[in-house]
Order: C-alpha cells, then structure tokens, then sequence
C-alpha cells in the first residue's frame, strides 16, 4: 500500500464527516439558510470526492466534470436566494425560532 | 525529483482535507447563519484549493490549465454563495449571535 492509497481511504474517512454535517444540518437547521448552508456543504464534498477519485484513479478525464458540477451547485443556490429574495419579510422559516433565545 | 513532487502533492491532499475536516466541524458546532456562512465560505474554498493542487501534482495527465480554470471556478462561486448567506440573513432580520446573547439587527 503505497501513500496514494493510503491517502484515498483517509480521504474518505475525512469526507464523511463532511457528509454527515451536511446532512445533520439539513435535517436540524432551525431556518432555512442553514438548510442551504447544508446543501452547499454537501455539493462541495462531492466534489472534494471527485478529486480523490480521480487522484486514486489517476485520471484527469473529470475535470470538466468538477467544473460542471461546482457551477450547478452555484446555480441552484443563486435561484434558492432568488426566491426566497421575493417573500415577505417576517414570514416562512426564516422568522427566528424561540427556542434559540436560552443557547 | 519525481519523488519529491508526490509528497508534496501528498501533503497537500492532506492539508486539503484537514481543511474539509475544519469546516464539517465548524457547521456543526457554530451557533449561528452568519458564523456557519463564514465556516463554508474561508475554509472550504481553502480546502478545495488545496485539494485540486495536490491532484495536479500527483496526476501526470491533468492538464494545468484546467486545473487552473476549476480553481478559478471554486473561488468565483463559494465565496459569492457565502456572502448572499449572510446578505439574505441580514435583510431578513435573521438574530445573530453575540457575547451578550442573541442579538437582531
């Protein structure tokens, strides 16, 4: 096991954590900014896992793949502010959550 | 030399990934939009770049200046993401978080 390999099963023990933050959050986020804090979380790790993929691999055929992706994930969070831009202010999840005033 | 250029690649995955590490744990333990915003938006961008730099030292068929554009890609977008975070949080009136407490703009 040379230090390529080794390093590809540590990079998959350091990106599950990442991956499970970003589900965590998704799932308890108390307003919907940390949900898409989440959702960014998640779109970068897979990318981070792309590279190392492409690293154990040895290829560089998905780096247009990387591109492609990062822009997307970027996209879809620029239309979720675009919408949520539009509501009016005081309503929907954004509002503050109570149970946060004792933290 | 040859082996000189896979350890640095090496060390740079590493420190790309202790740096992914520093932001899965920095969403998770911060208390508030504005603090995790700043998690994703320094650490993660730092992170990605050093990860896409040790795959361009360890991958001999990577061409640089693809490399080159994806880093661009990373920095143009993550950073942006953040600050629209913090620009909705703030014209939400979303509370943010204080050493006296918990605070609304």
């Amino acid at each position: 096991m040379n230090w390529t390999e080794f390093l590809y099963y540590t990079g998959w023990v350091a990106m599950i954590p990442c991956l499970a933050a970003g589900i965590w959050r998704i799932a308890k986020g108390p307003t919907t900014l940390d949900r898409m804090i989440g959702f960014d979380l998640l779109t970068i790790s897979v990318v981070a896992l792309m590279v190392l993929f492409s690293v154990h691999e040895g290829t560089g055929e998905y780096l247009e793949l990387i591109i492609i992706v990062t822009a997307l994930s970027f996209f879809s969070t620029v239309a979720f502010f675009y919408y949520l831009a539009q509501l009016p202010a005081e309503e929907g999840e954004l509002a503050p959550v109570e149970t946060e005033d004792k933290a | 030399m040859n082996l000189f250029v896979d350890g640095l690649g090496v060390l740079f995955l590493a420190g790309g990934l202790f740096f992914m590490l520093v932001t899965a744990i920095g969403v998770m333990r911060l208390p508030d939009v504005y603090c995790r915003a700043h998690a994703v938006g320094k650490a993660m961008t730092l992170g990605i770049i050093l990860l896409l730099i040790g795959f361009g030292l360890l991958v001999e068929g990577a061409a640089w200046w693809k490399i080159a554009l994806a880093i661009g890609f990373q920095v143009a977008t993550i950073p942006v993401a953040s600050h629209l975070f913090c620009l909705v949080a703030y014209k939400k009136k979303v509370k943010r978080w204080s050493a006296r407490g918990w605070v609304r703009d």
